[in-house]
């Protein structure tokens, strides 16, 4: 008896993780309704206007066909961009030269406000697909050339020295100790290069060429139907969370597996 | 308990600010904030000139710029502006939005800009890609309107936002057929001629911009108002019957200063070209200049329903200009 009053107090209910991520969740989701129904602008939609909409242009095939043009430009600037930028990245960990050569350029970039850049992206790759994946490039690339410079600039100093004391070779060295060792960041750095890759295709298609899923958002906000236009945006959102979330999984799976959940 | 209180106020504080629509700034009798989606440039000098009239005559007068049009409108609709410029018609339908029409300040002037090359003639784009602003936008109703009227089907509409960006690309050659507005295709001929060249545009009469506000903006701010459209009618007339007003009166009061040389260069032939393609609105456009949006947004996809069973009233109040017009003219 005593056991299972000790299960049901809120207190104990309230910490566990779950339970208080859900809770998080409905309470953002509670105070959007209550915004919506206040209203406070005519033009912000309540969340249960915005699920019918988000439901409606799901079953439409709406987010499937603006995803499918998104989609193009974000995963060949992402996969050029994880081949290069990490490759970048290594070489500047390896070499101080490439570092004091590469670093600085990485490091402005990161810094720079990326959305008043874009719209210069016109004038050397024009208005089509080259133009977007190169905003996406120009996003995902800091973040990815430098989380695998550093994870290669702090490889463990004493696996290197163990690695030179049983004479292994710099080839050996670099792929059996180095790599290794940086592969947590170098996936760290590609998870979030990601995320900033989705922003620059959303930023390219709101700013360059309206396609994709910028465009469900100026056109429903031309027309005005701000339901249609914040699924839009809610969709923008979900599909960040879940691809980031699944790529984190896999990275705590592939290089953390000691931080797996037993 | 020190922090819960503390936690309570954040709360609270964060609720206000997520509530705070209006700035406060609308009950200011004499005074007028425009919201303009658009930048500087000699399009908006004769708007300026309007407004610095009305500034004469004892009306202060704030411009809010905004980055574009549909910004504007959220300006409007949330307080922070009273008149608005644009073509609000789905956002009056779509939002219910207590907005209304009070004037036509311009018609549609679109140009169909096209390789000469490849598309000597409409015929010719049948089947072609051809190039608009956005979907939903005047410019695809225009595409709608060309393939109707021609009786033939573009291949594929594409979308490139802002007339200048889709003016750079027909002459990088990354698009072939377009539609401009008058200071784009003047550059895009002066810049490449003999390459391009304008296919026959269907009459339009539908509004390009029209002057716009809370109805309850309008009711209080009658005296305003008449005082606005007095100014914007006087301005639009006297560019009419002499487009070198917008010359003199630029430099009478001072505006646009730092205009770039060949922008200035542009000034005056624009204007020309302007009342000779009847750009102009100079009586407001009134009930008929309604009934044709009706027809022309609808074809856009801006507005639903039968264009014939659309009421004036709900989009347009006519008073004001008809009050305005009945001063300039008995």
């Amino acid at each position: 008896m005593s056991v299972t009053q000790t299960a049901l107090r809120p207190t104990r209910v309230l910490a566990r993780p779950w339970v208080l991520r859900v809770l998080s969740i409905l309470v953002v989701l509670c105070l959007w309704e209550w915004a919506g129904r206040v209203p406070v602008s005519i033009a912000f939609p309540t969340f249960t206007d915005t699920l019918a909409a988000f439901v409606d242009m799901l079953a439409d095939g709406t987010f499937a066909s603006a995803y499918a043009e998104t989609l193009g430009p974000l995963l060949v600037g992402v996969g050029l961009t994880a081949v290069g930028g990490v490759l970048a990245g290594v070489v500047m960990g390896l070499s101080p030269r490439a570092q004091w050569f590469g670093l600085p350029v990485f490091i402005v970039l990161q810094a720079a406000p990326s959305a008043a850049i874009i719209p210069l992206i016109t004038f050397v790759y024009g208005i089509g697909f080259a133009a977007k994946v190169f905003a996406v490039v120009l996003l995902s690339a800091p973040v990815i050339v430098l989380n695998s410079y550093r994870g290669v600039a702090n490889a463990p100093r004493s696996l290197i020295e163990m690695g030179d004391s049983f004479q292994a070779n710099t080839r050996q060295r670099v792929w059996k100790i180095v790599i290794p060792a940086a592969s947590g960041l170098i996936f760290a750095g590609l998870r979030l290069g990601l995320a900033q890759g989705f922003t620059g295709a959303i930023l390219a298609e709101l700013i360059i060429t309206p396609t994709g899923v910028g465009d469900l958002i100026t056109y429903y906000r031309s027309l005005a139907d701000y339901p249609r236009m914040f699924a839009a945006i809610l969709s923008i959102i979900i599909f960040a969370s879940v691809s980031i979330t699944l790529l984190q999984r896999l990275e705590l799976r592939l290089f953390r597996p000691e931080m797996r959940p037993s | 308990m020190k922090t819960r209180f503390l936690a309570a106020v954040a709360a609270l504080t964060l609720l206000l600010a997520a509530c705070g629509g209006d700035d406060g700034g609308g009950d200011d009798a004499d005074k007028i904030r425009v919201a303009l989606g658009d930048i500087e440039s000699v399009e908006t000098l004769a708007l300026f000139i309007a407004l610095e009239r009305v500034r004469d005559e004892g009306i202060d007068v704030e411009l809010i710029e905004l980055a574009d049009e549909d910004l504007a409108n959220q300006a409007v609709v949330g307080g922070q502006a009273d008149v608005g410029l644009g073509a609000p018609y789905a956002l009056i339908q779509g939002s219910g939005a207590p907005l209304r029409i009070f004037c036509q300040l311009s018609a549609a002037r679109f140009f169909p800009v096209v390789d000469k090359a490849t598309y000597p003639d409409w015929a010719s784009l049948d089947g072609e890609t051809f190039t608009v602003h956005s979907r939903g936008s005047t410019t695809e109703a225009l595409a709608t309107i060309v393939e109707e009227e021609e009786g033939i089907e573009f291949g594929d509409i594409s979308y490139v936002s802002g007339a200048e960006v889709r003016a750079t690309a027909l002459l990088r050659g990354n698009v072939k057929a377009t539609v401009l507005d008058i200071p784009n295709t003047n550059y895009v001929m002066d810049q490449s001629p003999g390459t391009f060249h304008v296919l026959e545009t269907p009459e339009l009469d539908a509004s390009d911009e029209v002057l716009f506000a809370n109805t309850d903006w309008l009711e209080a701010n009658g005296d305003n108002v008449q005082v606005l459209l007095e100014q914007v009618l006087t301005v639009w007339r006297n560019i009419a019957e002499d487009p070198n007003f917008v010359v003199e009166e630029r430099e009478r009061l001072g505006l646009l200063e730092d205009l770039p040389e060949d922008l200035e260069a542009e000034l005056l032939p624009y204007y020309q070209q302007g009342v000779e393609e009847e750009l102009f609105t100079t009586d407001c456009g009134g009930e008929e200049a309604a009934k044709a949006d009706f027809e022309f947004y609808g074809a856009a996809g801006q507005l639903e329903g039968d264009p014939a069973s659309l009421k004036v009233e709900d989009f347009w109040t006519l008073e004001p200009s008809q009050a305005v017009l009945e001063g300039l003219e008995g």
